[in-house]
């Protein structure tokens, strides 16, 4: 069975371009399941719903959770394998005074909850795919924004892609392009291009780690351009 | 607090001291903006919080509306002194004077009674927005950078989705078709 595991930002990005729904018309055709790990809810629901200025977006997560559309995974305790990983990559990258911590704990227990049910990872964070996708790409980023040589301790390097292998990554971008090459926008009448081209520069200008390049191959992927 | 921090918190409080005094909003933007790399190796606290709060000077002092305000020139007065102290203090390895001193503006910020105090919190709160994605545009990630300037995720990532961050070349690791066959495999 193939499981989605979302991260704090892909879902972000997502209820800030009110395309919640997407996630529950999409779960019709799943036959798997849409999962927050601990850590994802109390960023998305617990802290902003004591707050002014994203209470409503935190309500509507929550309100989908309520709904089992998307499920809070509580099954595995992950604390001890999410300490382990999150040490091992915060310390792969390192100048000659320091070893750089690069990400934080509820980005590495999604992370590894998508390892442990062998899931697809959907993050639009920027760094951490870095890591796993092209780790070599963040240290040239690294050293050409540091102006310093950065070291790569390839022994954890190699340890956590023993761990996390098996994860494969989608961005809300992605999963919002297969929504509507699956026909979920049909009902507005504008330009087939026109809508897409909006959906997608709406999630980067939400955040969503794509790039101008990214989002004009996908349009002409998709045969709009 | 390691050396090389101490004596680049050093170098731009020195600075800022001079800046204010010669009103070079310039020059205090750029020494906020040289403490970045330092935030992104060290993330230690004091240096983060000298780096938000010399580029909020540059800011404040940007405005002349806020000049106009009774209080203007008790803040900078203020702020003048207390950046002294902490100087003085770190130069003299007393941190807990050179802490006190940090603190002491923005305790004055806290205590204004006018409008003076809402929009110097203002400045202060999208400082840190405007920090944080500089670290994260340096490398770090979102969760890390917004657990470093005690911002949320929320905030952060509607900031840096209106830079061009996400257009740097190293950005780019697998294929857009590549990754669509992923998402279209999983709703057949």
């Amino acid at each position: 069975m193939n499981h989605l595991v979302f991260d704090t930002s892909s879902l972000i990005s997502i209820v800030t371009n009110n395309l919640l729904d997407i996630l529950e018309k999409l779960s019709k055709n799943f036959k798997g399941e849409f999962l927050i790990a601990k850590s994802v809810k109390k960023e998305l629901i617990d802290t902003p719903i004591t707050s002014k200025k994203f209470k409503f977006e935190a309500i509507q997560v929550s309100d989908l959770i309520d709904r089992g559309i998307i499920k809070l995974y509580k099954n595995l305790n992950l604390q001890n394998k999410t300490r382990n990983t999150l040490e091992i990559i915060n310390s792969i990258y390192s100048t000659e005074e320091s070893n750089i911590k690069i990400v934080d704990e509820a980005e590495v227990e999604s992370l590894v909850l998508a390892s442990s049910l062998n899931a697809v990872y959907v993050v639009d964070e920027r760094t951490l795919r870095l890591v796993i996708e092209n780790p070599k790409n963040l240290t040239d980023l690294l050293e050409r924004k540091l102006h310093r040589k950065i070291k790569i301790n390839n022994k954890n390097l190699n340890l956590l892609h023993e761990l996390i292998s098996n994860v494969k990554i989608i961005r809300s971008s992605e999963l919002v392009t297969v929504a509507f090459e699956r026909g979920l926008f049909n009902d507005y009448k504008a330009d087939k291009k026109e809508i897409l081209d909006g959906l997608l520069w709406g999630l980067r200008l939400r955040g969503c780690a794509i790039s101008t390049d990214e989002i004009n191959d996908t349009l002409a992927l998709e045969k709009l351009k | 607090m390691k050396e090389e921090v101490k004596n680049d918190i050093l170098r731009v409080l020195k600075g800022s001291i001079n800046a204010i005094k010669d009103n070079d909003i310039k020059k205090l933007n750029d020494l906020s903006n040289s403490l970045v790399e330092s935030s992104s190796i060290y993330q230690d606290e004091n240096i983060i919080i000298t780096t938000i709060l010399v580029y909020s000077l540059g800011k404040i002092f940007e405005r002349g509306k806020l000049q106009t305000f009774k209080e203007w020139g008790f803040v900078k007065k203020t702020v003048d002194s207390s950046l002294r102290k902490a100087a003085y203090s770190l130069e003299n390895n007393d941190l807990l004077n050179y802490e006190k001193g940090i603190k002491e503006i923005l305790s004055v910020i806290n205590n204004l009674e006018s409008k003076l105090k809402d929009y110097i919190k203002d400045i202060l709160f999208r400082a840190h927005i405007n920090k944080a994605s500089r670290l994260y545009e340096h490398g770090l990630s979102i969760g890390r950078t917004a657990e470093l300037l005690g911002i949320t995720k929320w905030d952060l990532m509607d900031y840096i989705g209106k830079t061009g961050i996400h257009d740097s070349k190293e950005n780019l690791t697998i294929n857009i078709e590549k990754r669509l066959r992923t998402a279209r495999s999983l709703f057949k």
